[in-house]
């Protein structure tokens, strides 16, 4: 094999592309707006404006100086797979259905979102508030208390959950306390970009 | 107070493998090879189970023999399933049902998933250690297209030789050229693919190489088993800082 490198862009080994909001909320390792939140680098985009023309030029910008595939860091609800022209880790629902597939018949996965709907189950509370508010401090243990108390009382409302997906992404912090409390599996947007970013960049293993 | 929990033998090992019954290598980034994991992982292997039989025989007969391992992984202390051969979505419904635990049978459990994902017009595309063997109800077994576009590694000279045949040697160089021409068929003939899928749980060491002959993302045994594994708790993950001990002293975003 011939060890010529090739060039032709600003900079490299930085695969994924992050796009996020302009917020000051606390972003704790498990978000993915948090850098240590990922064992790999990555590139963040902050934008402007939450919105399908802002996010479309961010990825674009990204991707113009060395991303290979772009992420999102928040719950879009617009989309903007079509135009890219490179691989999108958009919503959750992909990751869902990849939890879905591997669970017994009759168990179920409980997706934890701030709000219900869309067959979520509902969080509200001090997290939920202090993100809404985009406070820029938060009470970490008050927001782990209220996230626990949540799921052991679906837990007990819904036997069938075998594992949990957390759709906000500032939950992330706190699923090693979820999976401590319920011995359930935690799936949420930082394993989803975790696991996107492995098909950017494929291991090489030694010989 | 902190309380652990028990209930099985052997603690912190959350991922258990479904091994064939064979004999040839299993190079680093194999998932047979246990040097390819950070993290631990339990073996069974399935007696019977030969490569030829699972692959080219539809694992006829074996069904049992693959619930019993199953239940001793979890007996063991496994709390996620996963088997070294993508033909076994087979057996992804009565697995799941038997053990109890999460089940992640075969990479092809991924193919619907990476569809929603890809723009409107491409699909993911399979390659295969033997492509007259994937038969449609591998793929509708996990949820997958039936039509999903595949090529296969059998009309190469070394990778479907050695693992079908079941041979003492594998020269990686050969194996890896073997993937490689897969995949450029495989593109040629379907350009609309967008994604690649690798079946074999034995092509995760020629992924990069497959990327880079492609230029597509490219998902193997290997990525998708990390992800398995994400859910339950690494080193990127630890309780929130301060979480824990309380004290409210490590407020910020930046711990």
């Amino acid at each position: 094999m011939s060890a010529v490198a090739s060039g032709g862009k600003s900079f490299y080994g930085a695969r994924l592309g992050i796009l996020v909001r302009p917020t000051r909320f606390p972003r704790l390792p498990g978000d993915p707006a948090n850098a240590r939140s990922f064992p790999f680098s990555v590139r963040y985009a902050v934008l402007e404006r939450v919105d399908r023309t802002p996010a479309l030029d961010a990825a674009k910008r990204l991707l113009d100086e060395g991303a290979e595939g772009i992420g999102l860091a928040f719950n879009a609800d617009f989309d903007m797979a079509n135009t890219l022209g490179a691989p999108l880790a958009g919503g959750l629902e992909i990751e869902r259905a990849l939890v879905e597939a591997m669970l017994p018949p009759g168990a179920e996965a409980g997706v934890l979102a701030f709000s219900a709907g869309n067959d979520r189950i509902a969080a509200p509370g001090y997290l939920a508030d202090a993100v809404a508010a985009d406070e820029d401090r938060l009470d970490v243990e008050r927001a782990r208390d209220s996230l626990v108390d949540t799921v052991e009382q679906a837990l007990s409302d819904r036997p069938g959950i075998a594992a949990w997906l957390l759709h906000e992404p500032e939950m992330g912090p706190f699923a090693a306390d979820i999976r401590a409390t319920t011995n359930l599996p935690v799936y949420d947007r930082t394993t989803y970009l975790a696991w996107f970013h492995a098909s950017l960049a494929p291991r090489v293993f030694p010989r | 107070m902190t309380v652990a929990v028990g209930g099985s033998p052997v603690g912190g090992a959350a991922v258990g493998i479904l091994m064939l019954d064979a004999r040839f290598p299993r190079v680093p980034g194999d998932m047979g090879n246990a040097d390819t994991w950070p993290f631990p992982v339990l073996y069974e292997v399935v007696r019977g189970a030969t490569p030829e039989r699972v692959v080219r025989r539809r694992a006829e007969g074996l069904d049992g023999a693959f619930l019993d391992a199953a239940g001793r992984l979890v007996d063991r202390g496994a709390t996620a399933l996963t088997t070294v051969c993508g033909f076994l979505s087979l057996f992804q419904s009565e697995l799941a049902a038997h053990a109890g635990v999460p089940v992640a049978s075969s990479t092809l459990m991924q193919v619907s998933a990476l569809d929603r994902m890809l723009p409107p017009g491409r699909r993911t595309g399979v390659i295969t250690v033997s492509r007259e063997s994937l038969w449609e109800d591998h793929f509708t077994a996990v949820g997958a297209p039936a039509d999903t576009p595949v090529e296969g590694t059998e009309g190469g000279r070394e990778l479907t030789r050695v693992l079908i045949g079941n041979r003492p040697w594998l020269d990686m160089e050969a194996a890896e050229a073997d993937v490689a021409a897969a995949a450029r068929r495989l593109t040629a003939r379907c350009p609309e693919v967008g994604a690649i899928v690798l079946e074999c749980a034995n092509m995760a060491p020629y992924a990069a190489a497959v990327r880079r002959e492609t230029g597509l993302p490219v998902h193997d045994i290997y990525s998708f088993i990390s992800w398995v594994h994400s859910g339950f708790a690494d080193a990127y993950r630890r309780p929130a800082a301060g979480a824990r001990k309380g004290g409210g002293g490590s407020i910020g975003s930046d711990q």
